[in-house]
């Protein structure tokens, strides 16, 4: 682990780096867990707040429910990614992305999805060409479409995203916990 | 002159001179020629005698084992001594890393070449020497190496041959006159030292020196590294070694948290009503009792603003004076610095509140038990039986 200490110096070049030919080798590559640290309560609760704020919005613009829709589910959650990747302060490959397409993401996946259904089939595929992509590159183009903006990414820095992700997830689903239970333990008492 | 440096290390022995008894004994060495040539070579002599002195004298401890096996050489290499007084000494003040850089060379070249010439075969009856040393396989790769200048990955094996690798690296100048050797690594330092983006890499002992397995090699071992963090950070993955099955479980994972993210998102939606004109008093009772000062980028303002409309709650004396003293620590925590690192501040806070009412330390306690076990798949029902009794309170102090 002391590498990670190591490399959390080199945070701030990482955009410098990035702009760097791709021939060159990058010294200490950010190891993204030490950029933010999402275990700490601080930023949960700094996390938390942000979502307060911005789900205030958000349910009060759905307030009088529109009862022809029920996207606001959809819109909490989008509103939680997109407050989860500012607090993320855009260092990590995804929370760029989340912050940069917040344009019905979820909606372009399923066309995504239906298109490649409807290609898939069309082409006929003997069993030798499966076994050209070997399992592992199988999986690691899985964990691409899961983690945002993560696609055609190489496997280490896939990784690296990979693990941020899972540790902001992480507390995105503690700090909504927390927040849903306030809510509603508040509200089965008031109405009792 | 020869015979007094011979001498010396004939009588203490190779392997067991010390460093400064060697710099002592070039000294002398030096002393000599100074004394008995004139001329140009004793005026070379003398500059690089003085040059030597001020270098030898301040070469660190932590160099201290790689220049045994620098001077380990020239003990062994009796033989080509007598043509290289001189050069052998530009040749030793210049491999000595982390100096200011020397005096500008003397003008022949050729003394160069067959300085960093001998310093390099100078390592030829080495393997010869069957210490043990880790000098061995250090020489052994040396010579592999030099057309080899690739990626560095930290390693113990590794540690001395980057070391002295740097030393390789960091004079400069002096290797600059010698780049007509054409040697590959003396290229690639005027290339490390000019980019520092390079990363340098040694191979291993009894493994592929080939440039291509190197990067592999390096590959590989971000590649493992990343996963064994991944490893930490998913549960369950201590028993699956592989990388498929670990991208599997990793896969599995990200779903279900996901899953996890988007079920909670629908209940939020769902306690809509409610969020209107309770969720600033929620939050800052949430947030509040926790720590005070643990939102320093927010600013001091809505933190002032929260404990005012807390208080202001508390002033009508409704409930006993168990909370009082629970004010008086709140109190106290705003007036703690803000200054103070924040994870230091939450356990101070922490500790000033426990000791003041249940209610406080109980809702402390599940506050941070619903932020560890909110991992869980299940959200355990003991969190809502918890949660009961400050919700009882709060209700009563919202009337």
């Amino acid at each position: 682990m002391s590498s990670l200490q190591s490399n959390a110096d080199s945070t701030n070049s990482e955009p410098l780096q990035r702009s760097n030919p791709k021939k060159r080798r990058k010294i200490g590559h950010t190891n993204s867990p030490t950029l933010v640290p999402w275990r700490s309560d601080t930023q949960q609760r700094i996390y938390s707040s942000k979502l307060a704020h911005a789900l205030r919005h958000v349910l009060r613009r759905n307030h009088p429910p529109p009862p022809a829709k029920s996207n606001t589910g959809r819109e909490v959650r989008e509103t939680a990614d997109r407050v989860l990747a500012a607090t993320a302060k855009g260092r990590t490959r995804w929370s760029r992305a989340i912050l940069a397409s917040p344009l019905n993401r979820w909606k372009l996946r399923r066309m995504h999805k239906k298109v490649r259904k409807a290609a898939t089939g069309l082409a006929k595929r003997s069993p030798e060409t499966r076994r050209r992509l070997p399992v592992v590159q199988k999986k690691a183009r899985v964990l691409g479409r899961l983690v945002p903006g993560c696609r055609k990414l190489s496997f280490p820095n896939l990784l690296e995203e990979a693990t941020d992700y899972i540790s902001a997830l992480e507390m995105q689903v503690r700090a909504m916990t927390a927040l849903t239970e306030l809510l509603t333990g508040g509200t089965s008492h008031a109405s009792a | 002159m020869l015979h007094c440096l011979n001498s010396n290390a004939s009588g203490n022995g190779g392997a067991d001179m010390t460093l400064l008894q060697r710099q002592r004994a070039i000294i002398k060495f030096q002393q000599h020629n100074n004394n008995h040539h004139q001329g140009y070579s004793s005026s070379s002599s003398s500059s690089s005698s003085s040059v030597s002195v001020v270098q030898v004298k301040s070469c660190s401890p932590t160099c201290l084992a790689d220049h045994d096996h620098y001077s380990i050489k020239p003990d062994t290499c009796a033989v080509p001594w007598p043509k290289l007084d001189n050069n052998f000494l530009m040749g030793f003040t210049s491999s000595p890393s982390g100096f200011p850089p020397p005096p500008p060379p003397p003008p022949p070249p050729p003394p160069f070449d067959l300085n960093s010439a001998i310093s390099r075969t100078s390592s030829c009856p080495l393997p010869s020497l069957g210490d043990g040393k880790h000098t061995s396989p250090l020489n052994n790769k040396r010579k592999t190496d030099n057309p080899h200048n690739t990626k560095d990955v930290a390693s113990d094996n590794k540690e001395k041959r980057v070391k002295v690798d740097a030393h390789h690296h960091t004079p400069t100048p002096v290797k600059k006159a010698t780049q007509a050797s054409g040697d590959d690594s003396n290229k690639d330092n005027s290339k490390t030292c000019q980019k520092p983006d390079y990363i340098h890499v040694r191979a291993r002992r009894g493994q592929a020196t080939d440039s291509h397995s190197l990067a592999e090699r390096v590959r590989r071992e971000k590649i493992s590294e990343r996963m064994k963090f991944l490893q930490d950070l998913v549960p369950g993955c201590n028993k699956i070694t592989g990388k498929a099955g670990m991208l599997d479980e990793i896969i599995n994972y990200v779903q279900s948290l996901q899953r996890q993210v988007e079920f909670l998102s629908m209940k939020l939606a769902a306690v809509n009503p409610r969020l209107d004109f309770n969720i600033d008093d929620l939050f800052a009772r949430e947030v509040f009792p926790a720590c005070a000062a643990s939102f320093p980028a927010v600013g001091m303002s809505p933190d002032m603003a929260n404990p005012a409309s807390y208080l202001h709650f508390n002033s009508p004396p409704q409930i006993d004076a168990g909370i009082n003293p629970q004010d008086i620590s709140l109190r106290r925590s705003i007036s703690a610095p803000v200054s103070m690192p924040e994870t230091f501040l939450d356990s101070s806070c922490f500790t000033q509140s426990l000791p003041s009412s249940t209610w406080e330390g109980d809702f402390q306690n599940l506050y941070s038990v619903a932020f560890d076990q909110a991992r869980a798949a299940s959200f355990p029902s003991q969190l809502f039986t918890g949660l009961l009794e400050p919700n009882n309170l709060k209700m009563e102090m919202e009337m």
